[in-house]
C-alpha cells in the first residue's frame, strides 16, 4: 500500500491532542462514587503512575476515526496484482460460416463451434480474468474494454456473427495488444486454421474448429460481349473447385426470380474455370450468379451479383499525341463496332456530348477531367522485350490472361512510384515490374499500361489486358467486399441503407453521393432516400477464405516490441530495492475508509449518547461542585 | 402509596419461607413458641440456678437454703415470641449508583419482616441513619407487613453516620434486646466501625444476620470509573483516580471479603445481593443456603 498524498499524514500530530483533550477532560471529571472506603488503603499509599489516563472505547472510536480521516487524507491505495488479462481472438472470417454436415457434427457451423468452445472456456474463467474478445473480420472489439464480467462476455460472444470477409489473426492479435496496451497474459484463438508450429508458447492456446472440406466458389464475375457484339451479352463467371476430387458445378443466371441462363461444368481437383453465362437481349440492370455444387462447404461463395448496362456505354475519347500511338489505337478500337469513340487530336479536351468521356492518352495531362481514363506510358527507347507476366486473377483485368504468360512487348522499365493495384506485372531480370496498374478513388478509375502499344499492336496479351482494362473502366464498381459501398444521386442528408440480411443503416449523403463502409456480408445493398433508390452489389470473391481445404495459417508470432512499454518504463524509474509497479494495478482505499469512518463515528456518537444517559456514577455539576458534601448527601 | 412490587405471587413464595432460628435468649413474653428458662416468676417450674447479685431475692428458695447452705433461685419455663430487628441502612451511600439499591434494600427487608410475622415472630424495621432514630412499629401479624411496606416505601436516604454509634443509640433508643437482627447494608462503612456495630448486637444477645446490597457496577469499578476526581457521596471527602483497573477491582474485592471473613469468624450468616439478582430468586433460594431462612 502507498500513499498519494503522504503529506496528509501530518495530520497524525492532532492524536496528541485528542489524548490531551481527554486528559484534560479525565482530570476535570468529578464522579459521586457511594464510597471511598474500599479504596482506603490504596488512598493511604502513593498511587503508583501520577495520573494515568483511563480511557474507555469512545477514546478509541475516535482515535479510530482519526486515524481513519488521516489515511484517507492521505489517498491510499493497494497496490494488487494486476488481474490476468486475456485476449480472446475469435475469427469470424467467411470461411467460419462454412457447413458440411457430418463434419462439424450435427450441421453446425466452425463459426457456432468456435462459439461454443469460447462460452465453455468463459463458464470455466476465473472470475478475476479480464477479457478482451477481438473478431478477426472486420477487427473489432466486442467489448469496449477487457472485462471480468462473465454475462456481458457471454453476450458479445453469443451476439458475434460471421461476416463475408477475409479475416487475419495476427492483424486481430496486434490490434487486441494494442487495445489493451499490454502483452496478455494469455491468448485464446478460436479459427478453423491449423495451430502453428510454436515451441514453448505455452501463453497461447488455440481451438481449432472445424475440418477440411470441399468446396466450390465463385471467385470472378464479368461482363463480356456488350462491349463489342450487342446482341451476345454474356456473363463470365469465374469459378474454382476447392476441392482435391473432380467435381460438377452449374451455374445459373436468374432476374427478379427469373432464370436467364444456366450451364454446367466438371472441374478438376483445384481448377479454375471461366463459364460464359449467354443473357438474353433484353437483359440490364443486376443479375445474379448463383453456383450449385454437389459438395459445397461454404454458401457464401456461391452467390454474386453483377450490374448489366446494355447500350448506356461511355463516349471514348481517344488523345493521342504520337501517331503511332494514334494509329494503333484507332485500330484497336475499330475492331469493336459496337463503341463510340472519337479521336481528338487538340491540346485541350473538349466538351464530350455525352457527358464526362472516358479518355484513351499517352500523356498524363491529357486524362484530367475524365471519368475514368487509360494512360499509356510507353518506354523512351521502345525496345520489344519478352518477358513473364504474372497476372492478379482476382482483378476483373486479369480475365482471360493465364496466371503466368509469356508475352513480348516494348516494357517501361522505371520504377512504378504511383498508387493502385498491379494487375499485371512482367518479371524482368528476377524484377517486377508493373505493366498494367488499375486504380480506383472516389468513383474516378485509372488504368495506366506501361507499354508501347504500337511496337506489337497483335499481341494477345496486351490486347486482353487493353480490352479487360477498357471494359473495367466502362463498367460499374468492383463490388468487392472489404470496401466501403459507393452510391451517388442522393440530396444532402440520411440515406437508409437496406443490407442484404434485412438490417437497416443509416449514413449520411455528402455532396450527392454516401459511402457505406459496413458491407459486411454479401448481396444487393440498397440506398434509399425517399423516391430515390440505387442498389449496390458486394461480392465476395476471396479465393483465400473459399479454400477450405487447406486453410492458410494468418498466425504470426508476436517477435516485435510493444510500442507502449508502459511497465518497462515502470521499472526504469524505480528506484533500487523498490518494488516495481509493473503487473499491479492501483486500487483506492480513499472511499473505503470515508464510510467506515462514518461508520465509526455513528457508533461513537450512539455509543456516547448510551453512555450519558446511562452512566452509572453522576458527575457533579459546577453547583454541586462548589456546594460541597451536604448538597451531595442530599443528591439521591 | 401502593406497593406494587409485593405481589401475591411473591407472598405465596414468602409463605413458604421461615426464618432460621439458631437459638434464642430473649424476647417479648406474648405467647410465644420459644420456651426459655427465665427467673422470676411463672406456672410451670423450670430449675433452680444460682444465685447472683441482682436476682430478685424473693425467688431463693429458702428450703434449699436450709439444706445446702447455698442460696438458688427458680428459675421457670416461659414461652415466648422472637423479635426480628430489621435494620435497612439508609445512609447517602445506599443511593448510590443507582436508587434501585435502597429500593431494593427495603424491599428485602419488608420481605424478610413478612417471613417473619408469617412465622409467629414480631418484627420491626429501623433506619440507620444521621439523626433521630426511626423504625416502624412491631408488626404482629401479616396486615402490619403491608403499613410496613408503605413507611419503608416513604423512607429517604441521609448523610452518613457511624454505624456503631448507631446501634449503640438504638440499643437503648429502640430497645434492642433479645431476638435476631438482620442487618442490610451495602458495606460502604469502614470495617471497624462495621465489626463494632455488630459486637453491640451480639452483647444484647441478638443472633445476627447481614445482608449486603450491591450494584454489579461496584463490585466492578474499573469498567465505569472515567479517571478524574472521585467524591465520596457521603463525606465529601475527594481523591484522583490514579489507579490501574486492577488495583480498584482488587480493593473492592478485599474490602467485601474482610466483612464476609469476620461474619464467618463469628458465625453470622451474611448473604451478597447484587441487583441484577431477581428478588424472589434471591431469596427463596439464595438466603436458604446462606442459613437465613428454611
Amino acid at each position: 500500500m502507498t500513499f498519494l498524498a503522504p503529506g496528509a499524514l501530518i495530520w497524525l500530530a492532532s492524536i496528541p491532542v485528542l489524548l490531551w483533550l481527554w486528559r484534560l477532560a479525565s482530570t476535570r471529571r468529578q464522579s459521586l462514587i457511594p464510597s471511598l472506603i474500599p479504596f482506603e488503603h490504596l488512598l493511604r499509599r502513593a498511587p503508583k503512575r501520577r495520573s494515568r489516563l483511563v480511557v474507555t472505547l469512545l477514546f478509541w472510536l475516535q482515535l479510530a476515526a482519526l486515524l481513519g480521516l488521516t489515511a484517507a487524507l492521505a489517498r491510499p491505495v493497494l497496490m494488487r496484482p494486476r488481474a490476468r488479462t486475456v485476449l480472446v481472438l475469435l475469427d469470424t472470417s467467411a470461411s467460419m460460416g462454412a457447413r458440411a454436415p457430418g463434419l462439424f457434427g450435427g450441421g453446425a457451423t466452425a463459426f457456432e463451434r468456435a462459439q461454443r468452445a469460447l462460452l465453455s472456456r468463459l463458464a470455466r474463467k476465473s472470475p478475476a480474468d479480464q477479457w478482451l474478445v477481438v473478431t478477426t473480420a472486420p477487427v473489432a472489439s466486442l467489448t469496449p474494454q477487457p472485462t471480468s464480467d462473465a454475462a456481458t462476455l457471454r453476450q458479445a460472444i453469443e451476439r458475434a456473427r460471421v461476416a463475408h470477409l477475409g479475416g487475419n489473426l495476427a492483424t486481430a492479435a496486434h490490434i487486441g495488444r494494442m487495445l489493451l496496451a499490454a502483452e496478455p497474459d494469455r491468448t485464446l484463438v478460436a479459427t478453423d486454421e491449423a495451430r502453428p508450429a510454436e515451441q514453448g508458447n505455452d501463453r497461447l492456446q488455440w481451438a481449432t474448429v472445424g475440418a477440411p472440406a470441399p468446396n466450390a466458389a465463385l471467385v470472378g464475375l464479368d461482363a463480356q460481349g456488350p462491349l463489342c457484339r450487342a446482341a451476345e451479352a454474356s456473363v463470365v463467371a469465374t469459378v474454382q473447385n476447392f476441392s482435391d476430387e473432380e467435381a460438377g458445378a452449374t451455374l445459373t443466371a436468374s432476374q427478379g426470380g427469373r432464370r436467364l441462363a444456366e450451364t454446367a461444368a466438371a472441374f478438376a481437383p483445384g481448377e479454375r474455370q471461366s463459364l460464359a453465362l449467354a443473357l438474353p437481349d433484353d437483359a440490364a440492370g443486376w443479375v445474379e450468379i448463383a453456383l450449385a455444387a454437389k459438395r459445397d462447404g461454404l454458401e457464401a461463395d456461391n452467390r454474386a451479383w453483377i450490374n448489366l448496362f446494355r447500350g448506356a456505354t461511355a463516349p471514348i475519347a481517344l488523345r493521342p499525341h504520337t501517331a503511332a500511338f494514334k494509329e494503333t489505337l484507332s485500330s484497336w478500337l475499330g475492331a469493336c463496332e459496337t463503341l463510340t469513340w472519337t479521336m481528338e487530336d487538340g491540346n485541350g479536351p473538349p466538351a464530350a456530348p455525352g457527358g464526362e468521356p472516358l479518355v484513351i492518352t499517352d500523356r498524363w495531362d491529357a486524362a484530367q477531367g475524365a471519368a475514368a481514363s487509360m494512360v499509356f506510358e510507353p518506354p523512351s527507347p521502345s525496345r520489344p522485350l519478352l518477358s513473364r507476366w504474372v497476372v492478379a486473377s482476382g482483378h476483373p483485368i486479369g480475365s482471360y490472361l493465364a496466371p503466368v504468360e509469356t508475352a513480348s512487348a516494348a516494357l517501361n522499365l522505371s520504377p512504378w512510384t504511383g498508387s493502385g493495384v498491379v494487375v499485371v506485372a512482367a518479371l524482368v531480370n528476377g524484377r517486377k515490374v508493373p505493366v498494367v496498374v488499375a486504380d480506383e478513388r472516389e468513383g474516378l478509375r485509372t488504368v495506366v499500361m506501361r507499354l508501347d502499344p504500337s511496337h506489337d499492336p497483335g499481341s494477345t496479351p496486351v490486347l486482353l489486358a487493353f480490352f479487360n482494362s477498357l471494359r473495367w473502366l466502362m463498367g460499374t464498381s468492383a463490388d468487392t467486399m472489404g470496401g466501403p459501398l459507393s452510391a451517388g444521386g442522393f440530396l444532402p442528408g440520411r440515406v437508409t441503407v437496406r443490407r442484404p440480411d434485412g438490417s437497416s443503416d443509416q449514413v449520411d449523403s455528402s455532396s450527392g453521393t454516401v459511402s457505406y463502409d459496413a458491407a459486411t456480408a454479401a448481396g444487393l445493398y440498397r440506398f434509399l432516400q425517399g423516391a430515390t433508390e440505387v442498389s449496390v452489389a458486394a461480392n465476395f470473391f476471396d479465393p483465400v477464405e473459399s479454400n477450405l481445404l487447406h486453410r492458410a495459417s494468418t498466425w504470426r508470432t508476436n517477435r516485435d516490441r510493444f510500442p507502449f512499454p508502459i511497465g518497462q518504463e515502470w521499472e526504469k524509474e524505480s528506484g533500487p530495492g523498490t518494488i516495481s509497479s509493473a503487473g499491479r494495478t492501483a486500487q483506492p482505499l480513499s472511499r473505503a475508509l470515508m464510510l467506515a469512518m462514518l461508520v465509526v463515528l455513528l457508533i461513537e456518537w450512539w455509543r456516547y449518547t448510551e453512555k450519558r444517559d446511562h452512566f452509572p456514577f453522576p458527575t457533579l455539576t459546577r453547583q454541586e461542585k462548589r456546594s460541597g458534601p451536604t448538597t451531595l448527601a442530599a443528591r439521591p | 402509596m401502593p406497593t406494587t412490587w409485593l405481589t401475591p405471587q411473591l407472598i405465596n413464595r414468602l409463605e413458604t419461607l421461615q426464618l432460621s432460628v439458631r437459638w434464642v435468649r430473649a424476647g417479648r413474653s406474648l405467647g410465644g413458641r420459644f420456651p426459655i428458662n427465665r427467673r422470676g416468676s411463672s406456672v410451670e417450674f423450670a430449675d433452680y440456678a444460682a444465685y447472683c447479685a441482682g436476682d430478685d431475692i424473693r425467688a431463693i428458695d429458702w428450703n434449699l437454703y436450709a439444706r445446702l447452705e447455698r442460696l438458688f433461685v427458680k428459675t421457670y419455663r416461659e414461652e415466648i415470641t422472637l423479635s426480628v430487628e430489621l435494620i435497612v441502612d439508609a445512609t447517602a451511600s445506599m443511593g448510590l449508583p443507582t436508587p434501585e439499591k435502597f429500593a431494593r434494600a427495603k424491599q428485602l427487608a419488608v420481605s424478610l419482616g413478612y417471613i417473619a410475622v408469617a412465622g409467629r415472630h414480631h418484627a420491626r424495621l429501623s433506619w440507620l441513619r444521621p439523626g433521630r432514630l426511626a423504625a416502624t412499629p412491631w408488626c404482629h401479624q401479616r396486615r402490619d407487613i403491608f403499613r410496613m411496606a408503605e413507611l419503608a416505601d416513604a423512607a429517604r436516604i441521609e448523610g452518613q453516620t457511624a454505624m456503631a454509634d448507631w446501634m449503640r443509640r438504638a440499643a437503648i433508643g429502640l430497645r434492642i434486646r433479645g431476638g435476631q437482627a438482620i442487618l442490610l447494608t451495602d458495606g460502604m462503612a469502614h470495617p471497624a466501625d462495621f465489626f463494632r456495630a455488630l459486637h453491640v448486637l451480639m452483647m444484647r444477645n441478638l443472633e445476627i444476620k447481614v445482608i449486603q446490597v450491591l450494584s454489579p457496577q461496584e463490585l466492578h469499578p474499573a469498567r465505569l470509573l472515567r479517571g478524574g476526581l472521585l467524591v465520596d457521596v457521603e463525606t465529601g471527602q475527594t481523591h484522583q483516580l490514579a489507579y490501574s483497573p486492577a488495583e480498584l477491582e482488587r480493593a473492592v474485592a478485599d474490602h467485601n471479603e474482610l466483612l464476609v471473613r469476620f461474619c464467618k469468624r463469628h458465625g453470622i450468616p451474611f448473604a451478597q445481593h447484587r441487583l441484577d439478582e431477581p428478588l424472589a430468586t434471591f431469596i427463596t433460594r439464595t438466603l436458604p443456603i446462606h442459613g437465613f431462612l428454611e
